[in-house]
């Protein structure tokens, strides 16, 4: 597994929509075509914006970015009942309000999402060293399979 | 349409306070203790905690597997419904199956959930944190 990042990641524009109690964002989902939408809820976000950390709350923006230009889409988690959530990594470029600079080195940004698209969960995590596009332990058996790599599109082969 | 980053840089959080929030579609309850920028480090498959980038102190954590949770204290007789309850029995519950060298984390995190005085509810949607609303009908989220 050899990843590359070639290029500076292109700059998202996500529309947000008012649906039953979440806020929509575009991003890319594997195998699609389209941007599709993704879900975060309003719940939490107004539950960040009361009693933070602010850093969370403004994570939101890095979370879109990686939605929608990730470097790697993980499948399933070993947990019941997220055997088809998604995982994203990637080194946003957007930072608490709005600061565009380099990802953290050593670090990469990962977004969970259940199968139905809502994101739940959005935080940085140490990367691999032979993979720095990816989380350290990404071949500890914590997802089920690599389902989407930058560069290689449409790659559903299993996590060595 | 309002761009997401519109909606979020005109929004201002307030003063941290320590808190956890319940999502009962991923079924994972996170708690922040404190506002240090972290990173995740997992302990385990129900646990992940964050650490500080500076200092790797431990500022808060993820657990997930709350509903089989909420079981297994029903199996000790512990079954409350719809009364505030301390969240420490959560690391308790888990740290009692974790391995070795995961154990300190559970016993530090749950001194730091009784710090905090975190409680929540029990309800049939898992766990409700004392404070946070009662979760909308999962709706086409559901599991």
């Amino acid at each position: 597994l050899q990843l590359t990042l070639t290029g500076f990641a292109p700059y998202f524009s996500s529309t947000v929509s008012n649906q039953k109690g979440h806020e929509t964002i575009m991003g890319f989902w594997p195998d699609c075509e389209s941007k599709v939408e993704f879900y975060v809820s309003k719940d939490k976000i107004e539950h960040l914006e009361r009693c933070g950390p602010e850093h969370v709350f403004y994570g939101i923006l890095s979370a879109a970015e990686v939605l929608n230009a990730p470097l790697a889409v993980f499948e399933g988690l070993q947990r019941e009942g997220q055997g088809q959530s998604l995982c994203y990594s990637g080194r946003p470029q957007q930072h608490r309000q709005g600061a565009v600079m380099p990802g953290r080195p050593g670090y990469v940004f990962l977004v969970f999402v259940t199968a139905k698209r809502l994101v739940y969960e959005w935080r940085w995590e140490k990367a691999s060293v032979g993979n720095p596009d990816l989380p350290a332990d990404y071949d500890s058996g914590r997802f089920s399979k690599l389902r989407w790599a930058y560069g290689n599109a449409n790659r559903s082969d299993s996590t060595p | 349409m309002e761009t997401l980053i519109e909606v979020i840089q005109h929004r201002k959080p307030t003063r941290f306070r320590p808190s956890h929030y319940y999502c009962a579609e991923a079924d994972a309850l996170t708690f922040y203790f404190r506002q240090d920028e972290f990173y995740a480090s997992r302990v385990d498959d129900l646990l992940t905690v964050y650490l500080a980038m500076d200092t790797n102190d431990l500022v808060g954590c993820q657990v997930k597997g709350i509903r089989d949770a909420i079981q297994k204290r029903g199996a000790l007789g512990l079954q409350i419904e719809n009364e505030d309850v301390d969240l420490d029995f959560l690391f308790f519950l888990n740290g009692m199956c974790a391995s070795v060298t995961a154990k300190p984390r559970y016993l530090a995190l749950a001194k730091l959930a009784l710090k905090h005085n975190m409680r929540g509810r029990i309800s049939g949607h898992g766990l409700i944190p004392a404070g946070q609303c009662e979760p909308p009908s999962l709706g086409h989220f559901g599991q």
